[in-house]
């Protein structure tokens, strides 16, 4: 069971930057920015699911 | 054809005049699975990408439960049957994928990503593996050129299946890639080495040993790089872990400053130049926190921007803690935790 926690992150230079937390069930936990999290949905999408051999 | 031509298509075919232990001839990364930076168990259990021994990723189109697990070569007297060694190699591990529970899931795909799909294009390449089942399932294998992010649609090769036995048994595949021409090739491209199986409750498979390389035969197998350490490197492209050292699990990580009462920035340099500038920070939050000279406390998320992080270095801000002194130097460790862990990904 996982969570996808959003969360705004200002960086550096005042610019608001949209990152994510996918929080794991074992309390390990993945950040990345929504901008990479959407790449890698699209990603897994366009390979089409695994077919029965 | 000369004979010279000829000479030189039996030498490259049967791997005569040519060493078989090149590095680089095997394209694919801990092949020998001896490098699991992520740990050695994992149980993926929904419809997501999960990455396992390092390079190698997991994805199924359900919710089944599997258990995919470093196995240790058994070298004792009497080994264990099921980890008995194969003839001719003395390797550590192998990787075992276990179905628990099936759910909604009828195949998987076990994969390595190899990247830039340019890699073997119209050639002729053959894959090889070493596979055994307690169960004797079969397994699937083909290749998915991925033109990446705005490239063209994937290319999937055909599909040759193989039947696994209750032992060690070498499996090869030979096939030509398809061609990249009038192609548009995108971010993230990459060749895509897979193993596909429809399945059902109860099954096991075990694999070691796998290798991608140009040419009709299967030469005798070599990791990519052809050391320990090269070996590492190679993961480290890609995915980078550090785990805190020390017996109390008060370890250090790296040093930075406070930025503000609730955010502080750490500088890490990397081991090896990654794939990019790392888009993943893969850790325990609440195992490890920042100290100064007079207090320590945990953060609540972890963040990093591409300026100034690079491939090389990582400017990492921990967030949303309290009782931070602006701009007093801080480092970041565990927080007594012995198994407290840093990751970064910049996997394809």
């Amino acid at each position: 069971m996982t969570n996808v926690v959003p969360f705004i992150y200002t960086n550096f230079n005042g610019i608001e930057i949209p990152w994510i937390e996918i929080q794991n069930s074992d309390g390990s936990s993945f950040f990345m920015t929504q901008k990479d999290y959407d790449a890698q949905q699209a990603t897994l999408a366009a390979n089409s699911a695994p077919t029965a051999q | 054809m000369s004979r010279a031509q000829l000479t030189s298509t039996v030498e490259q075919n049967t791997g005569g005049a040519v060493a078989p232990f090149l590095a680089g001839k095997n394209k694919i990364i801990n092949g020998d699975y001896s490098i699991w930076q992520r740990g050695t168990t994992f149980s993926p259990t929904s419809a997501a990408q999960i990455y396992l021994a390092d390079r190698w990723c997991i994805y199924q189109n359900g919710s089944g439960t599997f258990t995919v697990s470093q196995q240790a070569f058994d070298y004792s007297a009497s080994p264990a049957a099921d980890k008995l060694p194969i003839t001719g190699y003395n390797p550590a591990y192998f990787t075992r994928l276990a179905i628990t529970t099936l759910g909604t899931t009828s195949a998987f795909e076990y994969e390595q990503k190899i990247e830039d799909v340019k890699t073997f294009a119209n050639q002729t390449v053959t894959i090889s593996f070493w596979g055994k089942s307690p169960t004797s399932s079969g397994i699937s294998f083909y290749y998915r050129q991925n033109f990446g992010s705005g490239g063209s649609s994937n290319v999937q090769g055909p599909t040759q299946g193989f039947t696994l036995t209750t032992s060690w048994q070498r499996f090869s595949y030979t096939v030509t890639l398809g061609t990249i021409v009038g192609k548009t090739i995108g971010a993230g491209n990459n060749l895509e080495i897979i193993f596909n199986a429809g399945i059902g409750a109860n099954q096991t498979w075990d694999i070691w040993g796998v290798q991608v390389e140009a040419g009709s035969v299967a030469t005798p197998f070599t990791t990519a790089s052809g050391t320990v350490q090269g070996e590492l490197a190679l993961c480290q492209r890609y995915y980078y872990r550090m785990t805190n050292t020390t017996s109390d699990g008060y370890g250090v990580f790296a040093f930075g400053s406070a930025t503000s009462s609730t955010s502080a920035t750490f500088y890490i340099t990397l081991p090896v130049t990654m794939r990019t500038s790392p888009t993943l920070i893969d850790t325990v939050v609440s195992n490890l926190r920042w100290a100064d000279a007079s207090v320590a406390s945990t953060f609540t998320s972890f963040v990093h921007t591409d300026t100034p992080s690079s491939p090389n270095l990582i400017a990492l801000q921990g967030l949303g803690s309290s009782g931070l002194t602006p701009y007093r130097p801080t480092w970041l460790q565990g927080n007594g935790v012995t198994t407290a862990y840093l990751g970064f990904g910049a996997e394809l």
